[in-house]
């Protein structure tokens, strides 16, 4: 090993020399102006990729299930019928208002002041489960916020903010946690989290509330960013274990978190 | 510097397949990593030199998308270059189709395992807000990734040696050579 570092002295010197600099330069926001070109010269490309790729998976997807293949058949000849009729750019807007109407429609409801975003690209880190947006400080997001989609369900938590795009961390991811509470008789509190990147888990519940399959969960308004009653998912199973004090409730998010293309953040409630 | 750039496009447009197409198409797209792939292409056709400048621009864009300190990937693509370089010079004699499939393997395993060893490290020393979980099904990732990086990079092989001669094996005959 010795002999490389010798011989290519030069090149490791400038390469670490380049690469402390640009930690230096991040770190104090120097590189912040640079940065946001590079992410803004990516963001159409990625916004294009991004819905192209789920419109594929979902198209694909459907070839996968062979248990509903005549149901499956029956869609697919309306949808050929629909797109005779309608040209593609037609199609897409329709699609997203109907995703933005009703999540508009109950954010004003209850009168919460949100930002509409779109998902520019899924997180680049193996295991963790995060989606860029393109909003962020500039448009009032900062750390902490909740994200919803579809009709106003909660999907995960502003994790990172820059001044044009923001990071999410979703319910399913292994490090995130929210305060949630079962609409059952005993309003059982307990806390969500991800499991295996998959599904959802509600832990700390206590051993004697008693609660049932297919309830809903929602945010129980313990956390000070997060308006309480925002739908989380629905028990798909619970778990008790002899001797612990508290139980385990797993949760069917009631959001796809894989199709996501459009969600808004709530800066206020 | 056309080359330059049109490797740097190259390595732009591994990262946006990977980001944009393969995280968006499910999970056993999540197990090809195309920036890697494409890096061990480059180093083995190019310089050390290049494969560095390289791996800096590949670093750099998955660092500005990760949750991760900022950093970390230029820091691990550079190491992981430096580890396969040593291990190229000192094992690998010829550029085979063994040679790259060894090389693949190493990548990928050392490419994860100094991500996951910087990431628990600056986590612990408080220096960094998340970090990667090691447990079974990371495990299982990464060894997915170590089989299906290893097939791409196969049928890359396959296709680079079909159309062109750089891989395939030359003999010098001595009546030839002595003109």
């Amino acid at each position: 090993m010795p002999n490389i570092f010798r011989e290519n002295k030069h090149i490791f010197i400038v390469v670490a020399a380049v690469l402390i600099l640009l930690i230096f330069l991040h770190s104090f926001k120097i590189l912040s102006p640079i940065e946001k070109v590079i992410t803004g010269a990516l963001k159409p490309i990625q916004t294009t990729l991004s819905s192209g790729s789920n419109t594929f998976k979902n198209f694909f997807g459907k070839f996968s299930d062979f248990n509903n293949l005549s149901d499956e058949n029956e869609e697919l000849k309306k949808q050929i019928q629909q797109l005779t009729i309608e040209n593609s750019a037609t199609k897409t807007l329709i699609e997203e208002n109907k995703i933005i109407d009703p999540q508009i429609k109950k954010l004003q409801e209850k009168n919460y002041n949100y930002i509409l975003s779109r998902v520019i690209s899924k997180g680049v880190d193996p295991t963790f489960k995060t989606m860029m947006i393109n909003q962020g400080s500039d448009q009032g997001i900062s750390v902490g916020m909740p994200v919803v989609a579809d009709e106003m369900i909660l999907i995960g938590k502003i994790i990172e903010v820059e001044s044009n795009r923001s990071q999410v961390m979703l319910l399913n991811d292994t490090r995130s946690s929210t305060a949630s509470q079962i609409q059952n008789e005993d309003v059982t509190m307990g806390l969500i989290s991800g499991e295996f990147g998959l599904s959802l888990k509600m832990e700390l519940i206590l051993k004697e509330d008693k609660f049932d399959i297919d309830q809903t969960v929602i945010t129980s308004g313990l956390e000070n960013t997060i308006p309480k009653g925002l739908l989380i998912g629905r028990i798909e199973s619970i778990k008790v274990q002899p001797g612990e004090f508290f139980q385990t409730a797993y949760i069917y998010p009631l959001s796809d978190y894989e199709k996501i293309q459009i969600v808004s953040v709530i800066t206020s409630f | 510097m056309r080359k330059y750039i049109l490797i740097s496009s190259l390595i732009i447009l591994a990262f946006l397949i990977q980001i944009n197409i393969f995280n968006f198409l499910g999970s056993f797209f999540q197990y090809i990593n195309p920036i890697l792939i494409t890096l061990v292409i480059i180093f083995l056709f190019s310089s050390l030199k290049n494969t560095v400048i390289f791996a800096l621009v590949g670093g750099f864009f998955l660092d500005l998308y990760s949750v991760l300190s900022f950093g970390i990937y230029s820091f691990t693509l550079l190491l992981m270059i430096l580890f396969i370089y040593y291990f190229f010079q000192k094992y690998i004699t010829n550029r085979s189709f063994y040679s790259f499939l060894l090389i693949s393997v190493i990548s990928t395993f050392f490419f994860y395992f100094i991500i996951s060893f910087v990431s628990v490290l600056l986590y612990n020393f408080n220096m960094a807000a998340y970090s990667i979980t090691i447990n079974t099904n990371y495990l299982l990732f990464v060894l997915g990734q170590i089989i299906l990086n290893s097939f791409v990079i196969a049928i890359i092989y396959l296709l680079l040696h079909f159309l062109s001669d750089r891989l395939k094996t030359n003999f010098i005959i001595k009546d030839n050579f002595h003109g």
